[in-house]
């Protein structure tokens, strides 16, 4: 079976190269690590791991170029997965899998921002969570998953069933380093609010990989808020399959300092009449760093489908740098696609109207900054559970200065 | 004594270095209400901005004393914690944030310790007062509005805010008539408060519903003319042929 790639290889017949990357020569965990993280699963979670260890260990690190990995390495001892989980109890353990879950769980494999990270907590995890909702069935309460130590190893494995709704949450309160990969299915008629946090930052490496695979007249909305860190790489990949389907994606981040973000949120368009928006919002300060990677593809039979890509970053500081790096690629004509960036400095004329009000250079820079995130969080804020996104706020305010 | 006094203000462009206020002069007192009009590019706004310390005009010579003192040191924001209000010919659109929550936290800033629910209402009973629907408080801050309810928003800002004067910059234009006559009782109520007024206007119909103590003719960065509210029929029926000839050289 062949697993979902970040860069389709043939447009319009032409035969593209995946570009060969440097590699990291770090030192690797071993066998018996392997063994370990293995120990006291259900049969079909080993059978799921040792398949994504044998091509692990085929792999190498990449070294990346815009946003460099040359200061990371593998923790030891290796991290587990440890998470708080409040909500409906519709979810298992993920080294409790099945064997229908492990052919789902390997159907929806996928590359991500680099096969060797996507591996690494397939490989290593010791858990995760699987959730499956039943039917039709509308929780009016969230689900959220909180990890709770400074390290972390997961793979999950979300399934929303025909005609069901879901809001779920993704907590990351801190932490130094994580290796998450998720796997998303949403069948028929799905719906589902989807939240991941990551409150990280400073020297800290993040790799968080996510694929969608939307099914006819199915909803996604996925917020995506993240801070920066030594590397902080959130990797999202959406894909229509059903006719109607439709995905709603919005990323915010925040790096300051010296922090780095390199973000990458791929919209797949396989179904006619479906779409998919992606919508970042983001702010640079100090010396950091963001990259922005959105891209949408249409692919030739999605009639009357529309995909949009739009970024907007505000940059504080002289020294921040931003890279959006759109991406669209379309083999349908019948269709609705679009793609902007748009980077820039406060407007003057802005900060002074508001200080002509009588509030301080600063309070006006605050108050635009905030106003920028504002609808988002908005919507976080009526979708999902009140606390989560208070403390967000208040972190992503104190960061303006 | 005078409340705002303008005294031989010159001022240029900080960037290129060109005059656009040629010596102004202008003394309002506390409760007047003065009208300036001119024609287009005359510097009129400029004045307006150099008065509140916009940063893109530098101040030559001159100077601008609010209640005796000089206020030509003090940043944007220390002139409207002092006091000063301008109401902007264009006004900003800011996302994000709420026009009734943005009213309250300046007020905070400004150091009110008044409580929320009487600021509410306050800031309710206002909108009245401006004729703009209440739901304009939960929209953000002048984003999409209309170009007259950008102006009632101005001027709901500075019924809150309550200067002790305050600029308006083209307030009648954009409004329609029953606007036009609903704002000019509101400033005509805030100025009996004691507020002091400055219009700049091009219009007579604003001068029906208030009557201004002067009026002066603003030409060329310079003030040519000062009489009172019968200059500006005048100008309405004559346009400022008239005036220029007079300064003509
Ligand atoms: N920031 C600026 N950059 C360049 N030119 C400027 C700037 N501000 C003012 N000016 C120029 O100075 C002159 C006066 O402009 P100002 O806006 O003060 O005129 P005004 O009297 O308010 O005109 P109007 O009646 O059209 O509003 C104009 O010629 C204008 O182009
Ligand atoms: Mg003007």
């Amino acid at each position: 079976m062949s697993i979902e790639r970040t860069l389709n290889l043939i447009h319009n017949e032409f035969k593209m190269l995946e570009p060969m990357s440097k590699v990291l020569d770090i030192e690797e965990y071993t066998e018996e690590d392997f063994l370990a993280s293995i120990d006291g699963g259900s049969k079909a979670f080993k059978v799921f791991k040792r398949r994504a260890y044998e091509e692990y260990k085929t792999l190498k690190f990449p070294a990346w170029k815009r946003v460099p990995l040359n200061k990371f390495s593998l923790k030891r001892p290796i991290p587990d997965a440890n998470f708080e989980l409040m909500g409906p109890k519709i979810y298992k353990r993920f080294f409790e899998m099945d064997e229908s879950e492990e052919i789902l769980a390997h159907s929806l494999d996928f590359q991500g921002s680099d096969r060797k990270f996507t591996l690494l907590a397939d490989s290593f995890s010791t858990d995760g969570i699987i959730v499956r909702t039943e039917k039709a069935a509308n929780y009016a309460e969230t689900l959220i998953c909180k990890f709770t130590s400074e390290s972390q190893l997961a793979s999950n494995l979300i399934i929303v069933e025909e005609n069901s709704k879901l809001n779920m949450v993704f907590y990351t309160p801190g932490g130094d380093f994580s290796a998450i990969t998720s796997r998303f299915l949403l069948k028929k008629g799905a719906e589902l609010n989807l939240l991941f946090v990551n409150l990280s930052s400073a020297q800290s490496h993040h790799f968080s990989n996510n694929y969608y695979v939307i099914g006819e007249k199915a909803k996604l909305r996925l917020y995506d808020v993240n801070l920066g860190g030594t590397v902080v790489a959130p990797y999202h990949l959406v894909k229509t399959v059903g006719q109607g389907a439709s995905a709603n994606v919005k990323p915010l981040f925040f790096p300051v300092g010296n922090e780095k973000i390199d973000m990458l949120y791929l919209g797949r368009i396989i179904a006619p009449e479906s779409s998919i928006e992606i919508e970042g919002i983001g702010t640079v300060t100090d010396s950091s760093k963001a990259v922005f990677r959105g891209s949408i593809e249409i692919n030739k039979n999605a009639k009357n489908s529309s995909g949009n890509e739009h970024s907007s970053t505000i940059i504080l500081s002289d020294k921040a740098i931003v890279q959006a790096i759109p991406g669209l690629f379309v083999d349908e004509n019948d269709v609705n696609a679009s793609h902007a960036a748009s980077i820039g400095s406060i407007e003057n004329d802005k900060i002074y109207y508001l200080m002509t009000r009588g509030l301080s250079e600063s309070e006006a820079l605050k108050l635009i900054v905030a106003g920028a995130f504002e609808p988002v969080f908005q919507e976080i804020k009526e979708i999902f559970d009140d606390e989560v996104i208070g403390g967000v706020r208040n972190v992503f305010s104190e960061r303006i200065r | 004594m005078a409340l705002l006094e303008i005294v031989d203000l010159h001022a240029v462009l900080a960037e290129e270095n060109i005059e656009i206020l040629k010596g102004v002069n202008l003394k309002i007192n506390e409760g007047q209400i003065h009208a300036i009009m001119g024609p287009n590019g005359s510097g009129k706004s400029t004045l307006a901005n150099v008065i509140m310390g916009n940063s893109k005009y530098r101040v030559t010579s001159g100077d601008i004393r609010l209640e005796g003192e000089s206020i030509l040191d003090l940043t944007v924001d220390q002139r409207a914690k002092k006091g000063i209000f301008l109401s902007f010919q264009h006004p900003q659109e800011i996302p994000g944030v709420r026009l009734r929550k943005f009213l309250i936290s300046v007020k905070q800033a400004l150091g009110s310790k008044e409580p929320l629910l009487k600021m509410n209402r306050k800031i309710e009973s206002l909108t009245d007062v401006v004729a703009l629907n209440q739901e304009f408080l939960e929209r953000y801050l002048n984003l999409g509005f209309s170009g007259g309810e950008k102006k009632k928003s101005e001027i709901l800002q500075f019924g809150f805010l309550k200067p002790k004067v305050a600029i308006f910059d083209e307030i009648d234009s954009g409004l329609d008539v029953d606007a036009l006559r609903k704002i000019a009782e509101a400033i005509n109520k805030f100025k009996d408060e004691g507020m002091s007024i400055l219009l700049i206007t091009h219009y007579q119909r604003l001068l029906d519903y208030i009557s201004p103590d002067r009026v002066h003719v603003y030409i060329n960065g310079q003030i040519a003319a000062t009489d009172g509210p019968e200059l500006a029929r005048k100008i309405e029926e004559n346009g400022y042929a008239f005036l220029l000839e007079g300064i003509e050289r």
